[in-house]
């Protein structure tokens, strides 16, 4: 009985992936996070429609001094995909990235650039 | 017995646009009892006295089986009961109904000839306040925050000699596992009593469920319990289209179906892999973790997900499978399943793993229809029941899979009727990949997504996920908003059978196989 | 960024055989970044195996699906040297999913102080990382940023297995982090 499990064992060979000393990918249309084309976005609307569909909170818009933002949380986002439908601006897509992980919350927020600004 | 005010019309159900959909009308929750017939759920006020009766006189004609009790709070501060059984021979639901006030009394429904009702009255008395009169242990169930210190004292009085030690297991436990708890007392190597704290988990998905805008339910619904995320949003999905009178496309309920039966396929392949892993069957526990991890990997590659969620929409999927993705789908099945039935029989003829089930956590056919379990669990025992057969959704109409039922009740019946269930899904997965090749593609329909839910209505959805039916009830106030979203899930229902046939034969060595063998989770009980 | 609940003057107290230049180490190791930091701290004290805790905090059930599925012979967890532990006393990290639930959140605090100095702290999933869905309900006490320093962030609504194994190797600064 051991030596049929043992078989069974051995014949299935190597699988196992060579992470991280091999790059690795997940299929293409396999959901990560969300992307934001920053140039894209005019943050339209109150709040705009890819707000309204977010679960959970991860699109939301940041205002200083009459400046809309679009800010995504990808430490928030559950890849979904509902906010690239709701964008007629297609400025919304879903990455089939995986290395997502980051050591600060900083790292893990886009945000979007009005056209014609300048500051880093 | 109709209200006096009911209006006929409204009382017959209404089925819009066809025989397959169909909702309830309720009567405006305050006040007058919802009356009401559709031809899958029929919803009756009667005083809860009579229950009991009325219950008896229907099992004089055909099978009952209880479902779910559950209380909901009107917004002009009664509460309303609703007992949901379950009509297996005419493939229905009867849904009895009451009103009570806040804070009050009932007489307890165990009392009455429900005893499957125990832990359901005790989860209200802790949600809702409202007392059984005659319950034989009325305390609540899930007691939030207080129960971080889980309290021994709850045991049954001491047996006379012997060496007792108890043993508090949990929250948090070793390796990968959901936070639960158990005080396990033992007298020698033999456990004479087990309490089990549910709740730690409890995050209020109901509340969200009915608090978000209703097209996000299902992705909401997944999240329930992960591993029965097709199960969960295909019955929040349901039970939103029987509210608004939707019907869905033949080719979208073949892939529900067909999403649904890749779910449970992975779910018996990583229950398979515990369970060896539990009994120290090393390599099987391999096989098995790479059959399921094979499946995810399907999974994320034709839906996007390695759970499938984001699959099921409230009328329909959200995406269709092209040719190609349905070939993968038999490329990749084809081999799992028949990884899957060599194993099956290496399972069998594994010595060293099957004395470890056999005879081990032992719940008779009596118990599991006292306590009406579901799923694997109760088709272990003896009980045929299954979702799939007894109220035919998405595409299992015309699939009418076959049930595994067998008698032992033991660890290794389950683990037998998980092995015949995975092979019987991967069987499925093929018949519907031919099936969807043949199916007119999925028509453009208008999303309801813009539709407002009708007012005081009931809407009901049900899915056997792998661990069993899951059930969902949607009920929505005068203006259309959802006022009550009640979940019952599989687990739930099984957890108080478990709890029960722990003690007796068993010893403390057998528990986390007993536990494996269930194979429950927490996540979808507490909610 | 400064990772000020994990900076090194946990160090000194950790061990009696703790070498005697530890100051000019530390010094050095603060002038690289968080993750080479844990990175090299984790070589150092931790001699290059990593041993981690699980605490499910009111998760779905799917992130531990996902866990679980890393120690598969597809991903096999344990070449990397990294093992799941059955004890905190002998963890050198706390993974977490759920969004703390009520109930979780004392269970959870003394699972990390029964944890020997210095410890990372590992958030699995969206839930761990900003509440996910459940984020603002009156029910959950996370996320965990709230109750502890967390190290890692790995996002996912479960993350899938590759992105789990970038995150245990980015707390041992194998790997580079995201950049947005
Ligand atoms: S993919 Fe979903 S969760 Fe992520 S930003 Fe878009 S709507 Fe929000
Ligand atoms: S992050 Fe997503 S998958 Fe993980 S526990 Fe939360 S809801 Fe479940």
């Amino acid at each position: 009985m051991q030596l049929t499990w043992l078989w069974r064992g051995l014949r299935t060979g190597v699988l196992t992936t060579r992470y991280p000393r091999r790059p690795e990918r997940m299929p293409d249309g396999w959901r990560g996070t969300a992307v934001l084309q920053r140039d894209q976005c005019v943050v339209e609307g109150a709040p705009p429609s890819c707000v309204t569909v977010c679960l959970p909170r991860a699109l939301s818009v940041e205002e200083t001094g009459g400046d809309r933002r679009l800010r995504l949380d990808h430490a928030a986002c559950i890849a979904c995909g509902l906010c690239v439908a709701a964008c007629p601006r297609g400025a919304l897509s879903i990455s089939n990235e995986f290395e997502l992980a980051a050591s600060s919350r900083a790292r893990l927020i886009s945000e979007h650039r009005p056209k014609g600004d300048r500051a880093a | 017995m109709l209200h006096p005010d009911a209006d006929p019309a409204r009382v017959r159900g209404h089925s819009r646009g066809g025989g397959a959909t169909s909702f309830s009308r309720i009567e405006p929750l305050a006040g007058a009892i919802p009356v009401s017939a559709t031809a899958e759920l029929e919803l009756e006020g009667l005083a809860i006295a009579e229950w009991p009766d009325r219950v008896r006189r229907q099992t004089h004609r055909e099978s009952v089986m209880f479902a779910d009790l559950f209380g909901t709070a009107d917004p002009d501060g009664g509460v309303s009961l609703t007992l949901l059984l379950s009509l297996p021979d005419g493939g229905r639901w009867l849904a009895l109904r009451d009103r009570i006030e806040a804070e009050s009394t009932y007489p307890s429904l165990v009392a009455g000839g429900f005893p499957a009702a125990e832990w359901y009255e005790r989860e209200m008395l802790g949600s809702l306040g409202i007392h059984p009169v005659g319950h034989p242990h009325p305390e609540s169930l899930l007691r939030g925050a207080a129960l971080a210190s889980a309290d021994m004292a709850r045991f049954a009085p001491l047996p006379a000699g012997g060496h007792v030690v108890d043993f508090p297991l949990g929250p948090v436990r070793s390796g990968i596992v959901e936070s639960g708890h158990y005080g396990i007392r033992t007298v020698g190597e033999e456990i004479v009593d087990l309490r089990l704290q549910l709740g730690f988990k409890h995050r209020g998905v109901e509340q969200m469920l009915a608090a978000v805008a209703w097209p996000l339910a299902p992705r909401v619904a997944e999240r329930i319990s992960g591993t029965d995320g097709v199960a969960h949003s295909m019955a929040a999905a349901g039970a939103l289209e029987r509210l608004l009178g939707v019907d869905v496309p033949l080719r979208a309920r073949q892939l529900r179906s067909l999403f649904g039966e890749l779910e449970r396929l992975y779910n018996h392949a990583g229950y398979q892999a515990d369970l060896c892993g539990a009994t120290g069957l090393a390599v099987a526990q391999a096989q098995f973790d790479i059959l399921k991890e094979q499946i995810l990997r399907l999974a994320a590659r034709i839906a996007g997900h390695r759970y499938l969620f984001g699959t099921i929409v409230v009328g329909g999927v959200a995406d269709d499978l092209d040719d190609a993705a349905l070939n993968d789908v038999r490329d990749t099945v084809r081999p799992v399943r028949d990884a899957f039935e060599a194993l099956i029989d290496l399972v069998a003829t594994s010595s060293s793993h099957q004395d470890r089930l056999q005879t081990t956590g032992r719940l008779t056919l009596e118990e599991a229809t006292r306590y009406a379990v579901v799923g694997p669990v109760a088709r272990a025992s003896g009980l045929a029941v299954d979702a799939r057969r007894d109220h035919p959704y998405a595409a299992y109409d015309a699939l009418r899979p076959t049930l595994h039922v067998v008698d032992g009740g033991d660890a290794a019946a389950r683990s037998q009727v998980r092995l015949e269930e995975g092979l019987a899904s991967a069987d499925l997965v093929l018949d519907l990949v031919e099936e969807l090749r043949e199916s007119a593609p999925l028509p453009a329909l208008p999303s309801p997504a813009s539709r407002t839910l009708p007012g005081d209505t009931v809407g009901f959805g049900w899915a056997e996920g792998a661990r069993g039916t899951e059930l969902h009830w949607v009920e929505t106030d005068r203006a259309g908003a959802i006022g009550r979203y009640r979940v019952r899930s599989a687990s739930f229902a099984c957890w108080q059978a478990f709890a029960r046939c722990v003690p007796g034969d068993n010893i403390l060595t057998d528990f986390p196989i007993i536990e494996q063998s269930f194979g429950l989770s927490f996540a979808g009980s507490d909610r | 960024m400064s990772r000020t609940g994990f900076q090194l003057p946990l160090l000194p107290g950790r061990s009696p055989s703790e070498p005697p230049d530890t100051q000019d180490r530390t010094r050095a190791l603060e002038a690289k970044g968080a993750s080479e930091q844990v990175g090299a701290r984790v070589r150092r004290l931790f001699g290059g195996s990593f041993h981690l805790r699980h605490v499910d905090a009111g998760s779905c059930n799917a992130c531990e699906s996902e866990l679980k599925a890393l120690a598969n012979p597809y991903y096999d967890l344990h070449r990397l040297g990294i093992f799941i532990e059955p004890s905190p006393r002998h963890a050198d990290g706390l993974i977490v999913t759920g969004p703390i639930t009520l109930p979780m959140r004392e269970p959870l605090l003394r699972t990390y102080e029964a944890m020997p100095e210095p410890r990372l702290v590992i958030a699995v999933g969206t839930c761990a990382c900003t509440g996910g869905i459940f984020a603002g309900s009156e029910l959950v006490a996370g996320p965990l940023e709230r109750l502890l320093p967390v190290d890692v962030y790995i996002p996912g609504c479960p993350p899938s297995p590759l992105t789990l194994l970038h995150g245990l190797l980015l707390a041992l600064g194998r790997v580079e982090e995201a950049r947005r």
